[in-house]
C-alpha cells in the first residue's frame, strides 16, 4: 500500500483552508463497516486529498460514518470522535493523521518525502531489541490509544522471534496469568491474544528460550514482537514451564513434541542423531524391529503417517534399508508428532502426522556446524544474505560406507555397495512486517548393490514455497505451493539375455491456503483450502542391451486429484472448558487415461475372471471418493493442575503402499484409490488425563484410544505386487482396530530429568473374504505385524554441570508377532514347511539399554567454534534381541534361527562443531 | 543392513517353544507325468520335531477322471505310493480323486493337461570361485504364450572309499579269501530338494536361457570323480507355478529383512466331505523332457580339499597269527601287508567298515546303466 509507510509532515492551517476553498473537496457517500485504509481510498477517489499515516495504528479502526456533501473536517472529526487520533492537512492537500499530537508547526522540506521512514523504534508497539538485555525489561509496553475501541478486550498480535537468528518460535506460549489466558505461536511463530484491557505483566516461554515477561498496558488492539534469548546454558526450566502448561492447558492431545536438543541427547546407534529413532521411543510409536525407521503408531501401518518436512509428503523417509532416517538432524527445528487429536488442516493419512520443520538461516549472522560420525559426515552454512530479511541454510550429509564395506573382510560383504547422501537448502525472506516467503528444497539419495549383481536406487525430491501473510491482527494466512516426488530403480545386467531395468515413480504437486483467524480470546477459527495432484509411474520395466529378451513392460500410469477444505473452531466455553470443532471434506478424483478391468460378479478377482476393459480418456474421471472428515476435541479442567480431554478423528486416506513384507522395502510401490482399492478411513476415540505434580516439575498422562480402520489393504498368498497389471486380483480388504492406554511421567527440570512410559496397545486385523482364498485366520481377527502389547520406555538423562551429561535409555518390549511353522510334511524327499495361523506366535521379548556421555565445550558465548563429543554404547548388555526368526530345510532337516541385528555393544564416539 | 549385519548382527540357532499341532494334515505328492510312469505319493503331515519317517496313507483309492467320467485308476504299493505305467491320456483335463480308506473322499480342480517342451541344454558354470551352479535353458517353438515350468533333477555321483578291499574275511573258515566284487567304488544318488521354477511372462520370447537351478560347493563330494545330473522338466499351469513359487517362498527365502511374510499355500486339492479340513499337495499334469549333464572332475578346477564323509578315516594291521580274531561286526579287511617288499604276508590291513564298503555311506556299487 501507498501510504503504508507513514510521514510526518506539517503545515499552515489557514493556507490550508484556503485551498480547501479552492478545490471542489466536497466529500458524499456511505460509509459503512470499512477499514480505514478502504475509507481513505474512497476519499482519495473523490477529491485530491492524499492521506498519510501509520497503518498499523489503523488495523482495528472501522469506520461507519454518512457524509453529504461534507467537508473533510467534518468528515474526520466525525471519524475521529472518541479517538485519540489527530490530523493535519497541508497546502498540498495532504492529509496527516497522529496518534494524539497532532502535527502543528512548519517542518524542514525533506519531511515531504513519501520515502521518508519514521523510525519504527519509537513505537513501544514495534519495539525490536538486538541486546539480549533488554528483553526481560522493566519498561512498560504501551499498545493501542484509549479509547480507540468500546470494547473491553483487546487483541495483541506479532511475531517470536529468536533474537540471535531472527527465526521465528514455533508453539512458543504467550500468556498472562490474571486471569489465566494463553495462546501459542503457530507454524509461522505468530500468535495472537485477546486480553481484557488494562495492564498485564505478559509471559512468554519457548523451548530452549529463555523467559521473557514484559510490563503492558493494552487499549486497543495492537502489535508486539518478542525476541526471545537461546537458553545458551541448557538448564531448560523455561522449557518446561512452557511446554507442562501446554500439557495440562492446551487442547491438544496425543501430540508429542521434542527439538534438536532432545534428539542429540538420547543415545545414537552408530552416532546418528536421528528424527525417527527419536520417535520410535514415545509411547504410542512401535516398529516390527531395529534397523527400520518405519513407524507404527497406535496400531496403524507405517504407510498410515503423514511424513512432512517444510510441509511437503515425504514417501521414504529412510537412508539405508532404513537404518537412518532421511532427514539431517542438524538442521531440523522440532518435530511434532500427532498420534490423535489431530487439527482438520492436516490429512492424507489415517494415523499419525509427523511434522518435521527444520530451522530458518541464521538471519543476523553466518555461520555454520557439522559433525562426523562412523558413518557420516554434515555439514550445514547459513547465513543472511539481506541483514534481517533475507536468509539461506544450506545442509548436506554423505556417507562413506562403501569404503567401510571394501574394509569388512568377508567377500559377500566387501563386494557389496551402499550409499547414500541427502541435501537441503532453505531460504526465507522477510518482505516487510506483513509478508515473508520461504522456499524448501531438499533431495535425499540412496544406492545399494548387495553381492548379487541387481542395483537399487532411489530418491526422494521436494520443492516447497510458502507466502505468509498478515491481513491484520486477528488474521493471517498461508499460501503453500509444493512438489514432492519418489523414485526408484532397480537393474540387473548379469544375464544379457535377462538384463533389465526397472523404474517407478511418483510424484505430487500441492497448492493450499490456510488462514488463521481469531475473532477473540475465547474463540479462534481456522479455515483452509487446497489440491494435490497425483502422478504415478508404477512400473516402466525395460530390456537393456541388445541381447536382453525382456519384454518391455510400463504400467499404465495413475493420476488423480485431491481436494480438500477445512474449517476448524476453538471456542473457550468458560476458563474450565474448552472445545475443538472441526471437518474436513476430501474429494479423491483417480482420472485417466486408463483402462480399468472389469470382473465378473461374485466370483473370486482373478485373471481369469476379467469380463471386459473400459477404457477412460486423458483427464476422464474414473472414480471419485470422498466424505467429511471429523475432529472433535475437548478439554476440562478438572483442578488448575489437571485435566481431562477427549477427541475423536476421522481420516481418509487415498494412497496406499503395498508391501507384503516385514520392513518398509525401498521397492514397495505406493498406489492410489481406484475403482477395486477403496480409500482407508480410519477412525479414533481417545481420552486424557492430565496432570502436574510437584511444583509442576512432574508432569503425568494417561491416554487411551480406540481406533477403528476400513479397507486396509492384505495380500493373497503369492501376491505379487511389482509390474503387476492389475493389483486388484492380489490384494484382500481387511479391517483393523485397535485399543490401547499410554501412561507416562514426565520430569523435564532439574539435574535429572526424562521420561517412563509404559504403554498397553494391541493391533488386529480382520480379512473375511467371501472365499477361502480371501480369507486368512479364519475369518477372525489377528494381531498385526506390530502389535506389540506391552512395552516400556525409560529415557533418562543426569546433567552432572553443564558440560557433562549423561543419557541412559531402557527399551522393553513384547515380541512382535510371527507366524511359525508348526508341522512339516515330505515332499519328492525334501521337508517342508506348515505355517501356523497368521502371527499366532512372537519373537522374543525385546531389550535394550543404551548409555550416552555428552561433553560439550567451554559456554563462553563468543568463541570461534562450539564443539561437543558424543560418546555412546548402544545395546549395552550386548543381548541378541531377535529382530526375526526363521525356520529353513537343510539337508531335508529343518533348523530355527533367529536373527540379530544389533548382537553387540556398538560404541560410537562422535564429534560435532557449530562456529 | 549387509555391512552393519557384517559389523554386529549375528544368526543363533533358535528353538521354538513346544508347539504340538493340532491335527495331521493329508499331504498328496500330485504330479502325474503324462509320458511315462507316474507315482502320487499321500502321507501325513508331522509336529516340527517329530524324527520319525512320515505316516503314509495307505488302502486308498486313487484315480484321475476327465470330464467325461473316464477313470484312470492307480495301483498302490502299501507303501503310501500309488503307481500308474505310461499311459496315454486323450482328454485335455483332468481331475485327480481320491478316496481314504475311512472313506474321506478328496477331489482337485480340473487341469488342463500340457505339453513340456524339450530341454535345450543343461550347462553348469562357477559362480564365484567356490560354486557349481547348474543351468537349464529351453524354449517352445509350439507354443508362443509365455509359459510356466519346474525343474526337479536326480543326480548321481561317483565316489570311492579311502582304502579298496581286495580281501573279503571268510566267517567260516575264519582266514581272508579273494574278494570278487568292487566296494570301494560307488554312485551315490540324490534328489532335488530346492524348487526351481520360472515363468517366461516377463521375456518377448517364450525362451528360458541359463536359468540358475541349483548350486553346490565346489568342495563337495559331488565333484570329485565324475558328477551327472538327470534334469526333468514339466511344463505348470499359472496356478500351479504361484502354488510353487508360494511353498518357495515360505521355505527358502524366509529370515531376510526384506523377506516375504509366510502365507497360507491354497491347494488345488480340497476335501468333500469336510470342506474345511486344509489339504496340501497340488495336482498337475503335464509330460516331461529330460537331459542329462556329465561333469568329470577334470573340467573343474581343483578344491583346497573335498567335502568326504571319511575324513576320520585311519588305517590298522592284524597280524596274521591272530587273523581268526579279526572283529568282522566292525571291520572290513583292506589287503595283505608283506614283509619287506613281499611275498610273506606278516598281517592283514584292515579299517572300519564304513571306510572300505562304500555302500555304508548311502551308494550303490553297481553302475548305473547311463554311466559313461
Amino acid at each position: 500500500m501507498r501510504y503504508s509507510t507513514f510521514v510526518f509532515v506539517s503545515i499552515q492551517l489557514l493556507s490550508m483552508c484556503a485551498y480547501a476553498q479552492e478545490a471542489t473537496q466536497l466529500i458524499t457517500g456511505n460509509f459503512t463497516n470499512l477499514k480505514f485504509s478502504e475509507f481513505v481510498s474512497e476519499i482519495e477517489n473523490q477529491t485530491d486529498y492524499r492521506f498519510y499515516y501509520n497503518a498499523s495504528q489503523f488495523d482495528s479502526l472501522i469506520i461507519n460514518t454518512r457524509a453529504n456533501r461534507k467537508s473533510i473536517d467534518e468528515v474526520l472529526n466525525e471519524v475521529f470522535r472518541e479517538t485519540e487520533f489527530k490530523y493535519t492537512i497541508d497546502r498540498n492537500a495532504y492529509v496527516y493523521i497522529t496518534l494524539r499530537n497532532p502535527i502543528i508547526a512548519e517542518l524542514p522540506t525533506y519531511f515531504f518525502s513519501k520515502e521518508f521512514n519514521a523510525i519504527q523504534s519509537t513505537d513501544p508497539d514495534n519495539a525490536r531489541f538486538t541486546e539480549a538485555e533488554k528483553v526481560k525489561t522493566e519498561k512498560v509496553f504501551v499498545i493501542g490509544t484509549r479509547g480507540a475501541n468500546t470494547k473491553a478486550t483487546a487483541t495483541l498480535a506479532g511475531f517470536v522471534r529468536n533474537i540471535k537468528t531472527g527465526e521465528s518460535l514455533i508453539g512458543a506460549t504467550v500468556m498472562i496469568e490474571k486471569p489465566l489466558i494463553g495462546a501459542a505461536t503457530d507454524g509461522n511463530g505468530y500468535y495472537s491474544i485477546t486480553l481484557p484491557k488494562g495492564n498485564h505483566i505478559l509471559k512468554i516461554n519457548s523451548l530452549g528460550m529463555k523467559g521473557v515477561e514484559k510490563s503492558i498496558i493494552i487499549h486497543s488492539d495492537g502489535r508486539l514482537n518478542i525476541d526471545m534469548e537461546e537458553d545458551v546454558l541448557p538448564l531448560k526450566e523455561v522449557i518446561i514451564e512452557s511446554s507442562r502448561d501446554e500439557t495440562v492447558m492446551g487442547l491438544q492431545m496425543g501430540l508429542e513434541k521434542f527439538d534438536f536438543k532432545t534428539m542429540k541427547q538420547l543415545p545414537a546407534a552408530l552416532g546418528e542423531v536421528d528424527v525417527i529413532k527419536t520417535v520410535l521411543t514415545l509411547p504410542g510409536v512401535q516398529t516390527v524391529g531395529e534397523g527400520t525407521v518405519g513407524f507404527n503408531v497406535r496400531g496403524g501401518a507405517t504407510d498410515q503417517n503423514l511424513i512432512l518436512f517444510n510441509e511437503a509428503t515425504i514417501f521414504n523417509p529412510s537412508h539405508l534399508f532404513g537404518f537412518f532416517s532421511a532427514f539431517n538432524a542438524d538442521i531440523v527445528k522440532n518435530v511434532e508428532l500427532y498420534k490423535s487429536g489431530v487439527p482438520a488442516e492436516y490429512g492424507g493419512r489415517i494415523s499419525s502426522v509427523l511434522d518435521i520443520t527444520t530451522r530458518e538461516g541464521n538471519k543476523r549472522k553466518w555461520s555454520g556446524s557439522g559433525g562426523i560420525s562412523p558413518i557420516t559426515g554434515r555439514l550445514a552454512f547459513e547465513g543472511p544474505i539481506i541483514k534481517d530479511k533475507l536468509s539461506f541454510l544450506i545442509s548436506g550429509r554423505s556417507t562413506y560406507s562403501d569404503w567401510l564395506l571394501s574394509k569388512i573382510p568377508s567377500s559377500t560383504i566387501n563386494q557389496s555397495e551402499a550409499s547414500f547422501y541427502d541435501l537441503n537448502a532453505n531460504l526465507n525472506y522477510e518482505i516487510d512486517s506483513k509478508n515473508s516467503l520461504t522456499l524448501t528444497a531438499y533431495t535425499s539419495h540412496d544406492e545399494f548393490k548387495l553381492q548379487s549383481d541387481t542395483a537399487y536406487s532411489y530418491k526422494n525430491h521436494v520443492l516447497g514455497l510458502k507466502w505468509k501473510h498478515i491481513f491484520n491482527n486477528r488474521l493471517f494466512g498461508t499460501i503453500t505451493a509444493n512438489y514432492s516426488g519418489y523414485e526408484y530403480t532397480i537393474r540387473s545386467t548379469a544375464n544379457p539375455i535377462n538384463a533389465f531395468n526397472l523404474d517407478y515413480s511418483i510424484q505430487q504437486l500441492q497448492a493450499k491456503t490456510d488462514f488463521n483467524y481469531f475473532i477473540n480470546s475465547k474463540h479462534s477459527l481456522s479455515f483452509g483450502t487446497g489440491v494435490l495432484r497425483y502422478d504415478l509411474e508404477p512400473g516402466n520395466y525395460q530390456p537393456v542391451g541388445n541381447e536382453s529378451i525382456v519384454t518391455p513392460d510400463q504400467l499404465q500410469s495413475e493420476q488423480a486429484f485431491e481436494s480438500f477444505v477445512y474449517v476448524g473452531s476453538q471456542f473457550e466455553v468458560n476458563p474450565k472448558l474448552l472445545l475443538y470443532g472441526g471437518i474436513r471434506y476430501s474429494l479423491f478424483t483417480n482420472l485417466g487415461p486408463h483402462d480399468v478391468y472389469l470382473y465378473s460378479q461374485g466370483t473370486v478377482k482373478d485373471i481369469s475372471s476379467i469380463t471386459d476393459t473400459t477404457s477412460f480418456a486423458k483427464g476422464e474421471k474414473i472414480v471419485s471418493y470422498g466424505g467429511p472428515e471429523y475432529r472433535i476435541s475437548a478439554r476440562y479442567n478438572y483442578t488448575r493442575n489437571a485435566s481431562f480431554k477427549l477427541s475423536y478423528n476421522r481420516h481418509r486416506q487415498y494412497l496406499q503402499m503395498l508391501s507384503n513384507t516385514t520392513a518398509i522395502a525401498p521397492t514397495d510401490v505406493w498406489k492410489l484409490s481406484d475403482p477395486y482399492i477403496k480409500p482407508l478411513i480410519g477412525d479414533q476415540v481417545s481420552l486424557g488425563y492430565y496432570f502436574n505434580y510437584g511444583k509442576r516439575s512432574i508432569e503425568v498422562s494417561v491416554e487411551a484410544y480406540y481406533k477403528w480402520m476400513q479397507n486396509f489393504l492384505d495380500y493373497k498368498g503369492g501376491a505379487e505386487l511389482i509390474q503387476n497389471q492389475h493389483i486388484e486380483t492380489d490384494v484382500l480388504n481387511a479391517k483393523g482396530k485397535s485399543y490401547g492406554i499410554e501412561m507416562m511421567i514426565k520430569r523435564t527440570s532439574g539435574k535429572l530429568n526424562g521420561w517412563l512410559s509404559y504403554t498397553y496397545s494391541r493391533s488386529l486385523l480382520q480379512t473375511k473374504g467371501a472365499t477361502s482364498v480371501e480369507t486368512i485366520n479364519r475369518g477372525s481377527f489377528y494381531p498385526s505385524n506390530f502389535d506389540k502389547p506391552h512395552a516400556v520406555n525409560l529415557i533418562s538423562n543426569y546433567k552432572f554441570n553443564r558440560r557433562f551429561s549423561t543419557s541412559i535409555n531402557l527399551v522393553y518390549s513384547t515380541g512382535r508377532p510371527i507366524t511359525l511353522p508348526i508341522g512339516k510334511y515330505n515332499v519328492d524327499g525334501a521337508d517342508r514347511l506348515i505355517y501356523s495361523d497368521r502371527n499366532q506366535y512372537r519373537i522374543p521379548d525385546y531389550f535394550r539399554t543404551d548409555i550416552s556421555i555428552n561433553m560439550e565445550g567451554n559456554h563462553k558465548i563468543k568463541k570461534m567454534a562450539h564443539s561437543y563429543w558424543s560418546l555412546s554404547v548402544y545395546n549395552l548388555t550386548s543381548r541378541r534381541n531377535a529382530y526375526s526368526v526363521f525356520f529353513t530345510s537343510e539337508n531335508g532337516e529343518i533348523k530355527g534361527y533367529k536373527l540379530s541385528i544389533f548382537g553387540t555393544a556398538i560404541p560410537t564416539l562422535s564429534y560435532n562443531f557449530k562456529f | 543392513m549387509f555391512f552393519l549385519v557384517g559389523l554386529s548382527a549375528c544368526i543363533d540357532p533358535y528353538n521354538p517353544p513346544e508347539i504340538g499341532q493340532s491335527e495331521s494334515i493329508l499331504v498328496i505328492d500330485g504330479f502325474v507325468n503324462s509320458s511315462g510312469p507316474s507315482k502320487i505319493t499321500l502321507s501325513r503331515s508331522q509336529n516340527l520335531n517329530d524324527p520319525s519317517q512320515p505316516i503314509y496313507e495307505t488302502g486308498a483309492e486313487v484315480w484321475v477322471e476327465d470330464t467325461q467320467g473316464n477313470k484312470v485308476f492307480f495301483t498302490e504299493d502299501n507303501l503310501g505310493g500309488y503307481h500308474l505305467t505310461t499311459h496315454t491320456f486323450i482328454a485335455t483335463t483332468y481331475q485327480l480323486k481320491i478316496r481314504l480308506l475311512n472313506q474321506k473322499e478328496y477331489e482337485s480342480d480340473f487341469v488342463p493337461k500340457l505339453t513340456s517342451p524339450e530341454i535345450d541344454a543343461v550347462t553348469w558354470g562357477l559362480t564365484g570361485t567356490d560354486e557349481v551352479e547348474l543351468s537349464v535353458s529351453t524354449h517352445d517353438d509350439l507354443s508362443i504364450e509365455s509359459s510356466y515350468y519346474r525343474w526337479t533333477f536326480d543326480e548321481t555321483w561317483e565316489y570311492v572309499t579311502p582304502y579298496y578291499s581286495s580281501l573279503v574275511f571268510n566267517e567260516a573258515t575264519r582266514i581272508p579269501d579273494q574278494r570278487n566284487d568292487n566296494i570301494t567304488t560307488c554312485w551315490r544318488s540324490g534328489k532335488s530338494t530346492n524348487i526351481a521354477i520360472e515363468s517366461t511372462t516377463r521375456f518377448t520370447e517364450n525362451r528360458i536361457s541359463n536359468f540358475p537351478i541349483d548350486r553346490f560347493k565346489l568342495s563337495s563330494e559331488r565333484f570329485k570323480i565324475k558328477y551327472s545330473v538327470l534334469v526333468k522338466q514339466m511344463a505348470l499351469t499359472s496356478d500351479a507355478y504361484n502354488y510353487w513359487k508360494q511353498v518357495k517362498k515360505s521355505n527358502e527365502d524366509l529370515g531376510t529383512i526384506f523377506g516375504p511374510l509366510p502365507s497360507e499355500v491354497i491347494s488345488n486339492i480340497r476335501c468333500v466331505t469336510n470342506p474345511d479340513e486344509p489339504v496340501i499337495g497340488f495336482f498337475s499334469i503335464s509330460s516331461i523332457t529330460t537331459k542329462r549333464l556329465f561333469i568329470p572332475s577334470r573340467e573343474l578346477p581343483t578344491p583346497a580339499s573335498f567335502d568326504t564323509p571319511y575324513p576320520a578315516c585311519t588305517l590298522s594291521e592284524i597280524p596274521v597269527q591272530i587273523i581268526s580274531e579279526f572283529n568282522s561286526e566292525r571291520y572290513l579287511l583292506v589287503g595283505p601287508v608283506y614283509l619287506g617288499g613281499g611275498p610273506i604276508i606278516v598281517a592283514y590291513s584292515y579299517s572300519d567298515k564304513f571306510c572300505v564298503d562304500c555302500r555304508l555311506s548311502g551308494g550303490t556299487n553297481i553302475q548305473p546303466d547311463y554311466w559313461e
